[in-house]
């Protein structure tokens, strides 16, 4: 029977999905050699899975840097982590990442007082700007809502504190301290931010508080043992606090999103708890797993 | 028009498409010596036959040695079939020089039924057995034919798309030659793909 050439095997392989692709790895040696070459890889069908961090070192320059790690078998394909593919920017912060685009916060190359949040696929190097609200530079928490099984639009969350907001400080909230005010979401779609003051609550968000979106809602670490939830259109919410365990410790940072459900993980010295959410509503918690550290 | 083997001296006055095309007729010879005509439009979706036409070199029929006959009569029915098509909109499929995104044997102009009618073309023509479709491959590939090529190679990723390491072994007729342990640590390394 005929051999195809190289290349010929290349295309067809290229035409399959991923996981065919791996499939394919494991046939022979030249298939093997073939998918993983440089000159054929790029046609190949990638899934990156990876996630950039940030180091800061007093003693060292750049104090600053950023990096990006690839975490596939294949350590590739590299993502350039300063994204330098976004014109004008000067500096940059990586806010959030939803499913495959990162939220950023862009000071202006041409005036280092002009902020403004740029939303992109850093695999595709496609990007939008989104526009500039009064906030991005006083704003602590801002988070990217973006579901591609669903829509290819997507949400940017801001939220605003009081002191931010400019509420005077003997009114602020004694007992949350940065208590959020108001809630602005841009929609994509609609181009424009839509605000409304928070009712809900008292709560207060943290700076880098853990934060997953799924199935139209964001789920967020509140301060005080509390999981803040609101949906893309702003009309729902939900507080829901962790739940209960007898060492008292302020952290929720353990919310996480799985196959369709959120998650919180809980670990005192001796044992890891996984909590699965049953209702927002109801704040109901079912533990699944329980393991002994020893 | 069926591409039939004809001898070098059959008449060549077969009926024209597109009026504004020659009505000049290519002959073409397999690689077991038969020769075959087709219209100089519908040889021309070949890019490697259509430099020879420009380079003066197909006047006395353009030998093919490496297309044998049974492949190069199915492939002079693909070039006839979409000649026809593509060539309203002035759109040449088969150059690479010209393709663009929207390329293919797809003519925006043609019809519904007309784009039904060369669909089902297109899959019969290659729901052949392995052997045949991989030859079909080769000679679109030695021919520049980029449609055919590319209706072809889908194919077989359709064929091999759910099946097993071994299936696909089986298939492309492939002697496993990983040793034990090499075996072992790719399917290691990619054994997320096996679960289901």
């Amino acid at each position: 029977m005929a051999t195809l050439t190289d290349d010929i095997l290349a295309d067809i392989i290229s035409r399959l999905p991923y996981k065919s692709t791996c499939c394919c790895k494991c046939v022979s040696k030249r298939w093997r050699d073939l998918i993983y070459h440089r000159h054929h890889r790029k046609k190949m069908p990638q899934s990156v899975v990876g996630f950039f961090y940030e180091g800061y070192n007093e003693c060292r320059s750049p104090r600053k840097a950023r990096y990006f790690t690839n975490l596939s078998r294949e350590y590739y394909p590299l993502v350039d982590p300063s994204l330098s593919f976004l014109p004008n920017c000067g500096s940059l912060d990586i806010l959030d990442a939803c499913n495959g685009l990162l939220l950023c916060r862009c000071w202006k190359a041409a005036d280092p007082l002009k902020l403004d949040y740029v939303v992109c696929n850093p695999t595709t190097e496609k990007w939008v700007s989104v526009p500039a609200t009064e906030w991005p530079s006083k704003v602590g928490v801002a988070r990217l809502g973006f579901d591609p099984a669903v829509t290819s639009h997507f949400h940017v969350f801001e939220f605003i504190d009081e002191e931010a907001w400019g509420v005077p400080e003997d009114e602020q909230d004694d007992d949350f301290y940065r208590r959020i005010h108001t809630l602005a979401i841009y929609s994509s779609k609609a181009g424009v931010w839509k605000y409304q003051t928070v009712k809900q609550g008292p709560f207060a968000i943290p700076k880098h508080s853990v934060s997953s979106f799924l199935n139209g809602v964001l789920n967020l670490a509140a301060d005080y043992n509390l999981i803040v939830a609101v949906d893309v259109e702003g009309d729902n919410w939900w507080l829901v606090p962790i739940p209960e365990r007898p060492d008292y410790v302020d952290d929720t940072n353990g919310i996480f999103t799985s196959q369709g459900r959120v998650y919180f993980a809980d670990s005192d010295r001796s044992k890891l708890s996984i909590w699965i959410l049953e209702d927002y509503a109801t704040g109901k918690w079912t533990l699944k797993h329980n393991v002994s550290h020893l | 028009m069926a591409a039939t083997p004809a001898d070098a001296s059959s008449s060549s006055s077969e009926a024209v498409v597109g009026g504004e095309k020659s009505n000049k007729m290519i002959t073409l010879i397999s690689s077991d010596g038969e020769s075959f005509e087709a219209t100089e439009e519908a040889a021309k979706m070949s890019v490697t036959i259509k430099h020879m036409i420009e380079d003066g070199c197909a006047d006395d029929g353009i030998p093919l040695p490496n297309v044998p006959a049974k492949i190069l009569s199915m492939v002079i029915e693909y070039c006839n079939k979409h000649a026809a098509d593509a060539d309203d909109t002035n759109k040449h499929v088969a150059d690479p020089a010209d393709a663009d995104e929207d390329d293919d044997n797809n003519n925006n102009n043609a019809s519904a039924g007309e784009k039904e009618d060369l669909k089902s073309f297109d899959a019969s023509l290659v729901a052949v057995d392995q052997a045949t479709l991989f030859d079909i491959i080769l000679a679109a590939n030695f021919l520049s034919i980029k449609g055919l090529l590319d209706l072809a190679c889908q194919k077989v990723a359709d064929d091999i798309k759910d099946k097993s390491v071994e299936e696909v072994r089986e298939i492309f007729k492939i002697e496993n030659d990983f040793t034990k342990e090499e075996e072992e640590a790719v399917r290691k390394e990619n054994a997320w793909a096996f679960n289901e």
